[in-house]
């Protein structure tokens, strides 16, 4: 340590679990599955903070009733205050608070890599059960890197074609950029082209690694390791018919047939009026409308969080 | 996991290899769905030529494991023990398959509510379980174990069924997709 530094202040306690929410597609739900499912986490018992990542549409704020804070991201990446803590915001609601979204891009402020790494680290550190992520749209690094950082990642996908295929974009786009921090470029490149459905001879992953695995052991391993640890879980949201309700674990079905890869399913929420109507009143719709068919959707999503194992 | 094409017809189908011709032609069933032209979950995934090679792998599996005798040639071919005769009067061993580790959307009632809405919260989190698999499982009870039924004859199979000698661990598809598509229609219509 050199001499009159400071000794490095010790991080509060740690938060048990990060649970990033993203999905690819704008106005899928993502702001309200985060604002509720952080709602019900906390009225199940849980310390709850829930962050508002989505950078120049920052809306969470809205989601809970709760008028634009003061003090948001923006200043704790600016410098503007040392601690998260000081960005954090009552909600009204008990155990839960809230750290509003930046009104500046992430990269504005600082180098991209050393603010993640810094807001990742203290968001870790939040004296919290849970910390939700609320990812912005789209498979940009930053909402990419945060989805990964998280314990889960959860993408919510709405029972359209667009929202399936934007789903599955966002997935192939975290999966190959795990990849790329972990396994060699070149096998990276390979299983990019077979996510993209443009190799010729391997159809999914796997192949990749059998592959590997005649001319290179440790890579093949190294591949295998990578291949094991993604398991997002999917969120269907706003399902209209039966049918709908099945459309996440059919989702996982087809990507664990033709990619070999997991995905869980975390549960459906209902298409519900209550929901729009709970959002005009600037209210969660857990509070607003607590026996709408949309909020017991929910509260089977929050059980099987809490379910997850540590 | 293995790839696609080192995985056995069971692995496949995800079925156990104790499987009766039933649950596998339920298990194909819910599988080759997946391939459908119209199928939301293949918006975006797979490429037509993709699905269609997946279904012909299917088709195939089904059209081996539903003929007793092609069945028992492919078991003794990737090491498996003889099972047991469907006549046989004997009880049958209890079928021990596995359910998929997965979370199936619970059972939608026409009013999308449950009865008690505070106290089945958790409930809810017993019936509903987290997935941790990809593969769904279908709104319907695992099949209870059951005397083996009459055995029924023998599906009809458009396609030749392949000479014993071409049988390997996982052999390649031997019928063109199409064909291979009859034998699957075929045998669906005879049974």
């Amino acid at each position: 340590m050199r001499p009159g530094r400071a000794p490095p202040k010790k991080l509060p306690q740690r938060a048990k679990k990060v649970i990033a929410i993203g999905g690819g597609k704008g106005g899928i739900g993502k702001s309200l599955v985060s604002a509720n499912l952080a709602q019900a986490l906390a009225q199940r018992g849980a310390r709850v903070v829930v962050v508002d990542l989505d950078l120049g549409g920052a809306n969470l704020h809205t989601c809970l009733g709760i008028a634009p804070p003061a003090v948001t991201l923006s200043d704790f990446v600016s410098h503007r205050v040392n601690s998260l803590d000081a960005a954090l915001v009552p909600t009204g609601l008990e155990r839960l608070q809230l750290i509003s979204g930046a009104s500046d891009a992430l990269d504005a402020a600082n180098p991209k890599h050393a603010a993640k790494g810094r807001l990742m680290r203290h968001l870790r550190s939040l004296d919290a059960d849970y910390v939700l992520l609320d990812l912005g749209a789209g498979t940009g690094f930053n909402t990419l890197d945060f989805f990964l950082a998280a314990d889960h990642g959860l993408v919510v996908l709405l029972p359209e074609p667009t929202s399936v295929e934007n789903a599955y974009r966002f997935i192939k786009a975290a999966f190959f950029r795990k990849l790329q921090a972990v396994v060699r470029q070149e096998t990276a490149e390979t299983v990019g082209r077979v996510l993209a459905g443009k190799d010729p001879e391997l159809r999914n992953p796997w192949d990749c690694v059998a592959r590997l695995r005649e001319r290179d052991p440790q890579a093949a391993t190294e591949l295998e390791l990578a291949l094991s640890g993604f398991h997002p879980f999917l969120v269907l949201n706003q399902a209209r018919t039966r049918a709908d309700f099945d459309v996440g674990a059919t989702v996982a079905l087809a990507w664990k047939k033709f990619f070999g890869l997991e995905l869980g399913t975390l549960g459906s929420i209902a298409y519900d009026e209550a929901v729009w109507q709970a959002v005009r009143a600037r209210k969660p719709f857990l509070v607003h409308a607590p026996e709408s068919p949309a909020a017991h959707g929910l509260w089977r999503l929050a059980e099987n969080l809490l379910s997850l194992a540590p | 996991m293995k790839p696609t094409r080192a995985q056995t017809y069971y692995e496949l189908l995800e079925v156990s290899v104790s499987a009766s011709r039933e649950q596998i032609q339920q298990a194909y069933a819910r599988l080759v769905q997946l391939c459908a032209d119209q199928e939301l979950a293949l918006y975006g995934l797979a490429s037509p030529a993709h699905a269609a090679e997946l279904r012909a792998q299917l088709t195939e599996a089904l059209e081996f494991l539903s003929d007793d005798e092609l069945r028992a040639e492919y078991d003794r071919s990737i090491g498996l023990p003889p099972r047991e005769k469907p006549a046989s009067t004997a009880p049958q061993v209890p079928f021990t398959y596995e359910a998929p580790r997965s979370s199936a959307p619970p059972p939608v009632t026409e009013q999308l509510l449950p009865s008690n809405a505070s106290s089945s919260a958790p409930a809810a989190a017993a019936e509903v379980v987290v997935s941790v698999s990809a593969a769904p499982s279908a709104p319907r009870a695992v099949p209870e174990p059951r005397p083996e039924p009459e055995p029924r004859p023998a599906p009809e199979v458009v396609v030749a069924a392949p000479e014993p000698a071409a049988l390997v661990v996982r052999p390649p598809p031997s019928a063109a997709p199409e064909v291979a598509e009859e034998a699957a229609l075929a045998i669906a219509r005879s049974s």
